[in-house]
């Protein structure tokens, strides 16, 4: 199974994920570089591993975008205690 | 996931909505379009065009999706007092005339004159934002 991750996102899971058994769907936060992938387009460029994602997991996918900037003026990563998704590990 | 939206709107967050307009003083009317979107009647007379999303921060990438997707809706409201966004989502919103609130801060701006310039304060009267949120 081939994810298809732009280049320059980090990925991370984060909410129920970390702490349920049983999920009704899959939290996702994407970082990624606006220089690489520019706001506008940045669901766009995920779109594809979004449904891969769901395709694996048989999930759907929540996905959350957020610049390195945006992460860290919302301290995201540290309140939710979301963990980096490593997919060589994983699939 | 919400089968009526791709922006994994549950049920229960929409209700949750629509129960708390109907319990504000300053809501006349409103009428729910494309599942997520409100046209909301304020007792002044103008219509509030808000689409509601449940993303626990939103982002800057989200509020531009919204945008193409929603080009008539002047709020984007993320559902639940626990949800926020993020310093740039909320200065593109100041910059392009939206506003961007998260549930308890919406239902708080319905009471000021121009509701998308509406911030909490603290006790000193500074602005505070849900940046942090939950």
């Amino acid at each position: 199974m081939r994810i298809r991750v732009p280049s320059s996102s980090r990925l991370y899971i984060f909410g129920s994920a970390l702490t349920s058994a049983s999920l009704n769907d899959l939290d996702v936060l994407a970082i990624y570089d606006p220089i690489a992938c520019p706001p506008r387009i940045a669901y766009q460029e995920h779109r594809d591993m979004v449904f891969e994602l769901e395709q694996y997991y048989g999930l759907p996918v929540h996905l959350t975008l957020l610049t390195r900037s945006e992460e860290v003026g919302t301290d995201f990563i540290k309140r939710t205690g979301a963990i980096e998704f490593d997919l060589g590990k994983v699939l | 996931m919400s089968e009526f939206n791709n922006w994994g709107v549950s049920y229960s967050v929409i209700s949750f909505f629509e129960r708390a307009l109907r319990g504000h003083s300053k809501v006349v009317s409103f009428r729910r379009v494309h599942d997520i979107q409100f046209l909301i009647e304020h007792v002044d007379g103008t219509i509030l065009n808000v689409l509601l999303v449940n993303e626990y921060s939103l982002g800057l990438a989200a509020i531009l999706r919204a945008g193409d997707e929603f080009p008539d809706a002047e709020y984007v409201v993320t559902g639940g007092n626990w949800n926020g966004y993020t310093p740039e989502a909320k200065d593109y919103g100041r910059e392009n005339d939206r506003g961007i609130f998260n549930t308890g801060e919406f239902f708080g701006a319905l009471n000021w004159t121009n509701p998308k310039r509406y911030y909490q304060k603290d006790r000193d009267g500074n602005p505070i934002y849900a940046y942090k949120s939950a």
